[in-house]
């Protein structure tokens, strides 16, 4: 026997590490942290919440915690993470509405000239600007489809609504962006 | 019918598209996050706290809300506000100074953040009160419309240059255009906010203001920090009364 090494033990995978987070198990959970930070972070500052992303990410974490005792192996590890993401950030959303309105009407006040103005900004808003102006509806489906990897099936999922409607949406979002991003090339 | 493509993910016309979004670089996590929400975890599974800890949670907030009524008390006031009225309108009534202006009280403020300040004291009472150029506010906010007049250079910039030039530039003009479509305005200051208008920021700035404006925690802290009770009064005021 000698010559021969012991494996690797692989790597828990998200519905082990679930299983053993609703027993309470703090080292499962530090490492479904470490996994995961990363896409949610990227998740929260796509949907527009850059500076409030690593917030949001903490607060999808902990609510992971709160809620472990509702994850069904069955369905997906990242279905559930990225429906409890959603729902902080719905939250966040609500909480500043008010703010987007007023930033709205500022837009629309604003004298437009030929010097200068938010025609000449809206033409060269960048890749992540231009995310930035879709409708939250259509936003959360890109990122979720493009940046976030999942499948139109999960998506629906974290959604709750049907595949055809994923699907419908994942291309208006597609046409929109493509609409606001070559508005620049128009100059 | 419209149709919708099986894949639009597998579509041609955006594969340009999507290779540019998927091309943005991911943000980093900070070296002490999983840390940090442990932390929380362990926080929020903690058990109640004593009773000498929730006395000690509502000694806080006494204290808290006496310093607040010492700093009101304190702070001049030109105009006393009718009862009733939110606490950020009082904040923002009792900090204007005898020439109009608004000043940044924060710790690290500086006197050439007062024009911004300003600015969104301006903001905030021309959204929120009712016939601000006529109704009893209107002394105040024509007091601070004045002192934006008086800030304003002949080339139209409204501040030396410095690290927040452009937002001091951006809030004034907007200002002054609120102000000049108000009933009862002044046909000049129409002028001044055109003339503000050539010395706007860039595009890409002015986009990143719109966004710190439309979600307040985006906004620096040290902003925040510098502009003292007046400018969080005048954001509080802001949130509270959206755009009608």
């Amino acid at each position: 026997m000698s010559g021969m090494t012991t494996p690797e033990p692989l790597e828990p995978d998200d519905v082990a590490l679930m299983a053993r987070i609703r027993h309470e198990d703090p080292d499962a959970f530090q490492r479904l942290v470490e996994r995961h930070q990363r896409a949610l972070l990227n998740f929260f500052a796509r949907m527009g919440a850059s500076n409030h992303s690593e917030d949001l990410a903490q607060e999808t974490f902990v609510r992971l915690w709160n809620y472990r005792k509702k994850y069904k192996p069955k369905a997906k590890f990242t279905t559930f993470l990225y429906t409890l993401a959603r729902h902080a950030w719905l939250d966040h959303l609500r909480k500043h509405t008010r703010f987007q309105l007023f930033a709205q009407r500022y837009r629309e006040e604003m004298p437009t000239s030929t010097s200068g103005g938010l025609d000449r900004v809206r033409r060269e808003l960048d890749i992540q600007d231009a995310l930035n102006q879709l409708t939250p509806k259509l936003r959360e489906v890109l990122v979720l489809a493009v940046l976030q990897g999942l499948n139109y099936r999960e998506i629906a999922r974290v959604l709750h609504v049907p595949v055809g409607t994923v699907k419908s949406r994942v291309f208006n979002a597609l046409a929109t962006l493509r609409r606001i991003y070559h508005e620049k090339d128009a100059r | 019918m419209k149709k919708t493509p099986a894949d639009p993910l597998a579509d041609a016309r955006f594969a340009d598209l999507i290779a540019e979004l998927r091309a943005q670089p991911a943000p980093e996590p900070p070296a002490d996050f999983t840390r940090r929400v442990c932390d929380r975890v362990r926080a929020a599974s903690a058990p109640r706290g004593s009773w000498a800890a929730a006395l000690w949670r509502v000694a806080a907030a006494l204290a808290v809300l006496a310093g607040a009524s010492w700093w009101l008390v304190r702070a001049p006031t030109k105009i006393a506000a009718p009862a009733g009225v939110p606490t950020p309108l009082e904040i923002l009534m009792a900090g204007q100074q005898a020439d109009g202006r608004w000043v940044a009280g924060g710790a690290s403020a500086h006197s050439r953040y007062d024009t911004g300040v300003t600015a969104l004291a301006l903001l905030a009472l021309m959204q929120a009160v009712p016939e601000p150029l006529d109704g009893p506010y209107a002394a105040a906010i024509r007091g601070g419309i004045a002192h934006l007049e008086q800030q304003q250079r002949q080339d139209g910039r409204f501040s030396v240059d410095f690290s927040g030039a452009a937002y001091t530039q951006y809030l004034a003009g907007m200002a002054m255009t609120r102000a000049a479509r108000l009933p009862g305005a002044n046909p000049e200051w129409m002028d001044i906010a055109a003339r503000a208008q050539a010395h706007l920021p860039p595009p890409m700035q002015m986009a990143r203001l719109n966004h710190r404006l439309a979600h307040l925690d985006a906004m620096p802290k040290r902003w925040l920090e510098a502009g003292g009770p007046s400018a969080h009064a005048a954001l509080q005021l802001l949130s509270e009364y959206p755009a009608h």
